[in-house]
């Protein structure tokens, strides 16, 4: 779907920003992030932080688990599920806000 | 009698031989068993000539081969040199090179990814992986030795250069053990949970207390917060200690919604626990003890502050462990008064005997007792541990920030030194200079000021600096912030300005 690649996108985005290892190789979403090295523990901390303020949702403590979590593909389908399908870029996240109000 | 670390094992084996020792995900040892592993090992040291004093290294994952091998290189007589397992080619040879190491321990696969491209045949005389150290033999101790002599060299990052490695005396390791069984008041009943590696004094201090006390220690490598909750609850984990930066990632758990009515005791280490993390950690395990404490490598473990002081006093880092004794040192050499800012300076059983091959910098750290009584006939060293501190009226201890510039980063002390020295390499850079700056996750991420070697371009210049870093340096060591500025603060002294370089991050970020 075409929501969950654009959060997919921008997490990749985020990702390479923050984490240098990632800027050696090619994302595709599919790959173990903590097998690869790219993020550590602390790191899948700051990109929670990253989706919960980008994407104004809360992430349960309980779904921190490697089944949401391990792949950026996977993070990318939990942000979308728990949006409730109205995900977007801020733009249009705005619009929603907007209409809501 | 017991004075070496191996006879730890033996006495619980003897004890207990059934009981379980050590667990990883994929193997549980009963102390039987986890001796038998140890004497295979201790045999083929023997047979590849290892002799009392040599130094044997192991690069391994967090797992029960970590503890055979401590076990069978003490009762070889030899030297004990574990490998932080996260770093990478350039700091392991520097470790195998600088301990003079003459065999490594590793693992197939660890070996190809990271070592097959050194020579690292010039370095060590032999290495041996997973199919020559799987076996069993009854133990038996290859050497005479006694509780002076070095059992382990743990390499710590000092304030200058490399890393350096302290050397440990079986006396360390056993005084430590006997201290901190005593205050936890630990028995055999006891299960610790260890995410620390054994490379760090407080992770391995965890295993040690657990063979001495004849309990079960489990091996655990974790990438989310939730995957240690559920080990403290399907493990029935009695104590679980951790750095700041861990308990942080536990406020993202499940901790708190579950019940472990099993977990006796927590402990900390490794920096100062903000208040919040603890009166967290006080609402979510309510019938556990926290015991708040600090230490340092070349002294390993210093003062604890007594779980029910923690409310009272939760800022502070509490009094000196038994059989020790800490002084507040102020520049004039005399004890500070209460609330006066001074160094720490530590004097006790666990004070080790200094940095391997570096008398000049163990001359720096380990003095003589600046208050003895008989001073010129007193041989024992105290340690200058760098660190501020000072006590409060009751006898509490507070600390107070560090003497040198030394950066905090994922729990690991890096030299700023060490930093700079990698930006140096590059040869991108005119100049350097490495600070910390607070990080929400990290405790301190690490910011470098670079005096490029050219006027490039900036955003090529960080591409270009972060990438050479990386192929030589663990994640930790990188730098987070990079600023180009036209000439690095110096002091009257030539030497980089470290007072000033912070003071701007006040006023200028975040």
């Amino acid at each position: 779907m075409k929501t969950t690649e654009h959060i997919t996108q921008s997490i990749i985005t985020y990702i390479r920003e923050n984490f240098p290892r990632a800027r050696q190789t090619e994302l595709t979403g599919e790959e173990d992030l903590f097998e690869t090295g790219i993020i550590d523990s602390l790191g899948i901390l700051s990109i929670i932080g990253f989706i919960e303020e980008k994407y104004t949702i809360q992430v349960n403590d309980v779904d921190i688990v490697p089944e949401h979590f391990t792949t950026i593909a996977a993070i990318a389908r939990y942000v979308s599920n728990a949006s409730n399908g109205a995900v977007s870029d801020g733009a249009v996240l705005q619009s929603d806000t907007n209409s809501a109000g | 009698m017991d004075y070496l670390l191996h006879h730890l094992l033996l006495r619980s084996a003897q004890t207990a031989p059934d009981k379980i020792a050590v667990i990883d995900p994929e193997q549980t040892l009963t102390y039987s068993e986890l001796t038998e592993r140890a004497g295979y090992l201790v045999e083929v040291l023997r047979d590849l000539g290892v002799q009392p004093g040599d130094r044997v290294a192991f690069f391994w994952d967090h797992t029960v081969e970590q503890a055979i091998c401590i076990l069978a290189i003490s009762a070889v007589g030899g030297i004990f040199v574990p490998i932080n397992r996260l770093l990478l080619a350039p700091q392991v040879m520097h470790i195998l090179r600088d301990s003079g190491a003459k065999i490594l321990i590793t693992q197939q696969q660890r070996y190809q990814k990271l070592l097959a491209s050194q020579n690292i045949r010039s370095v060590v005389s032999s290495v041996l992986f997973e199919e020559d150290i799987t076996g069993k033999s009854t133990l038996v101790p290859a050497a005479q030795r006694i509780e002076n002599d070095i059992a382990a060299l743990l390499y710590t990052s000092g304030s200058t250069g490399f890393p350096k490695g302290v050397m440990i005396s079986h006396k360390n390791l056993l005084s430590g053990s006997s201290i901190v069984s005593d205050y936890l008041e630990l028995t055999p009943d006891d299960h610790l949970l260890g995410v620390m590696q054994l490379s760090f004094d407080y992770g391995l201090n965890q295993l040690i207390t657990m063979l001495d006390n004849g309990g079960t220690y489990s091996f655990l490598t974790y990438t989310l917060p939730n995957q240690m909750v559920t080990a403290l609850q399907e493990q029935e984990i009695t104590g679980f200690a951790a750095i700041p930066t861990v308990w942080n990632s536990l406020l993202r758990s499940t901790l708190g919604s579950i019940e472990l009515p099993w977990l006796r005791f927590i402990t900390n280490t490794g920096g100062s626990m903000p208040e919040m993390v603890t009166s967290f950690l006080r609402q979510a395990l309510p019938q556990t003890k926290i015991y708040l404490m600090y230490g340092l490598t070349e002294a390993f473990r210093s003062t604890y502050l007594p779980p029910e002081d923690v409310d009272r006093k939760p800022a502070s880092i509490g009094k000196p462990i038994p059989d020790t004794e800490i002084y507040v040192i102020n520049e004039d050499g005399t004890l500070c008064a209460p609330g006066e800012v001074g160094e720490l300076v530590h004097r006790g059983p666990t004070v080790s005997l200094g940095y391997w091959n570096k008398p000049r910098e163990t001359a720096r750290k380990f003095r003589p007792n600046p208050l003895s009584s008989h001073p010129g006939s007193d041989f024992e060293r105290v340690v200058y541990s760098g660190d501020l501190a000072k006590f409060d009226e009751e006898g509490y201890l507070y600390f107070a920030g560090r003497k040198d510039a030394m950066i905090k980063s994922h729990g690991v002390r890096i030299s700023p030194n060490e930093v700079e020295n990698m930006i140096l390499k590059t040869g991108l850079v005119r100049e350097v200079a490495a600070i910390g700056v607070p990080d929400q996750y990290a405790e301190q991420v690490i910011k470098v000021f670079v005096v490029p070697m050219n006027t490039s371009d900036h955003t090529i210049l960080q591409a270009q600096l972060v990438e050479k870093c990386m192929q030589s340096a663990p994640d930790y060591m990188i730098p987070r912030y990079i600023e180009e500025i036209e000439a690095i603060p110096k002091t009257p002294h030539g030497k980089i300005n470290y007072p000033q370089l912070q003071n701007s991050q006040v006023s200028t970020t975040h």
